[in-house]
């Protein structure tokens, strides 16, 4: 299984692929490209990963939620390129005996994925401008020393 | 010794996605930040606020760099 990937992701694919017997909820969460950043409008996103890295930190992450939660399966898969608008940038799938657990596995599972795992965005911007996010704060800082 | 750099995310507005520097004697992570923000002082606040990774393992910034190590320096994530 591959957790980036290059190519656009097909959800409707992807959820007929988790079902399980023993599943009473299936929770899936999609990250989506949107048109407009900080009052900007936005044409399309783009992201890149360290893929060696990312790839083993999204499996431990999904790991991790499969004992904590007692999930049934579970999957989170990133996308990296150019993702248009309203295009699938990052799917989690989790399922569970009960919706409870399904729904905060796959919390879980988007926070850490969006906080650890080492994917950047950049926003390209409808007047031709673009930049990278994640660093509000490093932002300040050089800012504040130019 | 010569090491390789490779940085990402928004560090590409400051530096090549893979470059060379090269190191007089020995030295740690920490020393290396301190070249890049003296080779491009813009960089220092995001510089500050990266990961750094070897051998595809996050490290430590007193990590002691050996020959042939590739440096991977990793701004916060912003990925979903």
């Amino acid at each position: 299984m591959d957790y980036i990937v290059e190519e656009p992701i097909d959800l409707a694919d992807l959820l007929g692929k988790y079902h399980h017997p023993k599943a009473g909820a299936v929770v899936l969460f999609s990250g989506e490209a949107r048109n407009h950043h900080m009052g900007k409008a936005v044409d399309f996103l783009e992201y890149e990963s360290y893929k060696p890295m990312a790839e083993r930190v999204i499996r431990e992450i999904v790991d991790e939620a499969m004992v904590r939660w007692e999930l049934h399966q579970a999957i989170c898969i990133h996308r990296v390129g150019r993702v248009d608008i309203s295009m699938t940038a990052v799917v989690v799938i989790t399922t569970a005996s009960h919706r409870e657990e399904a729904y905060a596995a796959n919390r879980y599972i988007i926070d850490r994925v969006k906080k650890d795992v080492p994917v950047w965005k950049k926003e390209h911007f409808s007047d031709g401008t673009s930049e990278w996010t994640g660093c509000d704060h490093c932002m300040e800082v050089q800012a504040a020393q130019h | 010794m010569e090491v390789v750099i490779h940085v990402f995310g928004g560090l590409r507005d400051y530096f090549d996605p893979r470059f060379y520097i090269k190191l007089l004697g020995e030295s740690n992570i920490e020393g290396v930040m301190d070249r890049l923000k003296a080779i491009n002082p813009k960089s220092t606040g995001i510089l500050d606020h990266s990961r750094i990774a070897v051998a595809e393992r996050f490290t430590s910034r007193d990590y002691v760099i050996h020959e042939k190590d590739e440096i991977y320096i990793m701004p916060p994530s912003s990925g979903g």
